[in-house]
């Protein structure tokens, strides 16, 4: 039992440095460019100013293009550390969001869900953007069903055609008792919810 | 004479600004983009710029590593490695890379680059 609880400690420390690694790369690879693009042009922007007022013009049109393109790199960003749509909406709401989002055509049946703790709403909307996220990069498309049945809550995930790696979010699951199996290329995730 | 560069970079948002910059600075001409390592050495090769800007994270080899194949292969082109980075925070490879010198990606202007090629041709500045 010890070696389990180690072994579980272990991976959610794991699964935080990934996190925290994808973070700094979006960063990086986001908004941080857009800020140096507009930086860049902005300094240009002046330096040319007096010998070419139309270029001049069009680089201060690219700054407000960058600057647009930072700020949707940052609500993007923001979304994907912690949706906005799931204390406010709740979780069919934002689990609609992230199948809209998602890099692949979602099928999404969402029925029956209510508004649940939010720690519940949290596993189960991490857990499946996790699996959209593990399927989409091996699918063309994804199904996605949730629904509440017998005091749980059941998310399917599926049409994978190549194995899924293992779950970053089963630890936060199995801490509310929950579980996720895989087989066939689709993930059945199960919370049960307080009476 | 009129300095021939190479930028390599694989964000689109970067290239776009540092190709104002370029064309804006007299005595410097864009001569090829390149968005991973191994396509700025392979572009050095063919294009024998005399200045590359490199950035330092890219898919592939990386900005370092091609920085390494340029200065043993073309020893006449000179590198200038460029990231959102502070130089404290560089890799310490970044230093012995054989890189001419280190310009944060929002320093670049006309004035960087004149000041960047006045350190390889002192004279040439002038």
């Amino acid at each position: 039992m010890a070696d389990d609880l180690r072994a579980s400690l272990a991976r959610v420390v794991a699964a935080a440095d990934a996190e925290r690694r994808s973070i700094e790369r979006e960063l990086h690879d986001g908004v941080q460019q857009h800020l140096v693009a507009l930086a860049v042009n902005a300094q240009l922007a002046r330096d040319v100013a007096d010998v070419d007022p139309a270029e001049a013009l069009r680089l201060v049109e690219e700054v407000a293009l960058d600057a647009r393109a930072a700020l949707e790199a940052v609500r993007d960003l923001a979304a994907r550390i912690y949706p906005p749509l799931l204390p406010d909406r709740g979780l069919a709401e934002a689990l609609r969001g992230a199948a809209a989002a998602c890099d692949v055509p979602v099928h999404a049946e969402i029925a029956g869900i209510d508004r649940y703790a939010a720690d519940v709403e949290a596993a189960a909307y991490f857990s499946c953007i996790e699996l959209l996220a593990a399927i989409a990069a091996r699918a063309e498309r994804v199904e996605l069903r949730a629904w509440q049945e017998d005091g749980r809550l059941r998310l399917v995930v599926g049409t994978a055609t190549s194995p899924l790696p293992p779950l970053l979010a089963a630890d936060r699951l199995a801490a509310l008792g929950g579980r996720v199996d895989v087989a066939d290329g689709r993930a059945t995730v199960t919370i049960p919810l307080a009476s | 004479m009129t300095v021939r560069v190479l930028l390599a970079d694989d964000q689109a948002p970067f290239r776009g600004a540092a190709r104002a910059v370029l064309a804006a600075t007299p005595d410097f001409e864009l001569v090829g983009e390149a968005s991973s390592g191994e396509e700025a050495v392979a572009l050095v090769g063919t294009l024998r710029p005399d200045l590359v800007l490199m950035d330092i994270k890219m898919p592939g080899v990386g900005g370092i590593e091609a920085t390494r194949s340029i200065a043993g292969a073309y020893p006449e082109t000179a590198t200038v490695l460029l990231s959102t980075y502070r130089e404290e925070d560089l890799p310490a490879q970044a230093q012995r890379c054989g890189a001419l010198a280190y310009l944060h990606k929002s320093n670049l202007d006309g004035a960087a680059l004149r000041d960047l090629w006045a350190r390889r041709q002192p004279d040439s500045a002038k």
